[in-house]
């Protein structure tokens, strides 16, 4: 059953949610909608931009990096991180999963230090899930896992 | 008069019935801001907890928008204003349609105070 926080709607939310992956077993909301940030920009540890290959330039991406929609480069934005087998939490490391639908990028999550995953779905909420919470057919699967060692200080993404 | 016709939802198509309007007609506003209320709040249902903006910019919510052609710019570059506008598909909307708009720079890009704001005074400079 998932847990409810907060705010008098949020019950209401999570029905939503529940609604749209219904394989959701122990989803939390962590923050209200946002629509200033998507879940790249979460993965990446950064809360005031949109990032996603469209826009003729509305939009952030990696500077000089492809805007094709393949999950190649979804993956290459993550400078740092390697390809790491699964999503099994390591001690020491942190995380990046990427979802896909017939090998087409549809969401990123972000691996805490807990084991647990956050993620902003997307232009609102950010939950903390399982990774098989998201599941299904909104987001396809988990398809590609990244891992670097855990920074001294800095999220993924800063100083970009 | 007939019988009362229902439509596929189930609701009296009293346009239809009563005036001899084609049904899908009477169901979608003559008046453009209406129009874009309507393809508005369909957008924004499809939207929710959807990452992908490919998706999003795909759906028949989306495409009715840019289907209302330029004199729907205004109301686009208006509703950018809005916290809750889903601004990142209205500035892609606003290029489908017009062909055309601000330079953003790195910096800018994805911000959505900054962009907005480039779009809204590339717009006054045009109007």
């Amino acid at each position: 059953m998932a847990r409810v926080v907060g705010r008098p709607l949020v019950s209401e939310r999570m029905q939503a949610i529940r609604n749209t992956f219904p394989g959701a077993r122990s989803l939390v909301i962590t923050s209200p909608r946002d629509v200033r940030y998507n879940c790249i920009a979460h993965a990446l540890g950064i809360s005031d931009a949109v990032w996603w290959p469209m826009g003729f330039g509305d939009l952030r991406w990696l500077p000089g990096w492809p805007r094709a929609l393949t999950v190649d480069n979804f993956e290459g934005v993550f400078v740092g991180f390697e390809r790491c087998a699964d999503g099994t939490h390591e001690p020491g490391f942190e995380k990046i999963a990427i979802y896909a639908k017939s090998k087409v990028p549809t969401h990123a999550a972000r691996q805490l230090e807990s084991g647990r995953w956050t993620s902003r779905l997307g232009p609102d909420e950010d939950v903390e899930h399982d990774l098989a919470d998201l599941n299904g057919r909104r987001y396809g699967q988990s398809v590609v896992f990244l891992r670097r060692p855990w920074p001294a200080s800095s999220p993924p993404g800063t100083g970009r | 008069m007939s019988a009362v016709r229902l439509d596929r939802r189930g609701v009296t198509d009293v346009g239809a019935d009563v005036f001899g309007l084609d049904a899908e007609a009477s169901r979608w506003p003559r008046d453009l801001a209406a129009r874009f209320a309507l393809a508005r709040e369909r957008v924004q249902a499809d939207l929710a907890f959807r990452s992908s903006l490919h998706e999003a910019a795909a759906l028949a919510s989306y495409r009715d928008v840019t289907a209302l052609g330029a004199g729907v710019a205004p109301l686009l570059v208006e509703d950018l204003s809005n916290e809750d506008a889903p601004w990142m598909l209205w500035t892609l909307a606003l290029r489908e349609i017009l062909k055309d708009g601000p330079s953003i720079t790195a910096e800018d890009a994805g911000r959505r105070e900054q962009v907005v704001a480039r779009w809204r005074a590339w717009w006054g400079d045009r109007s």
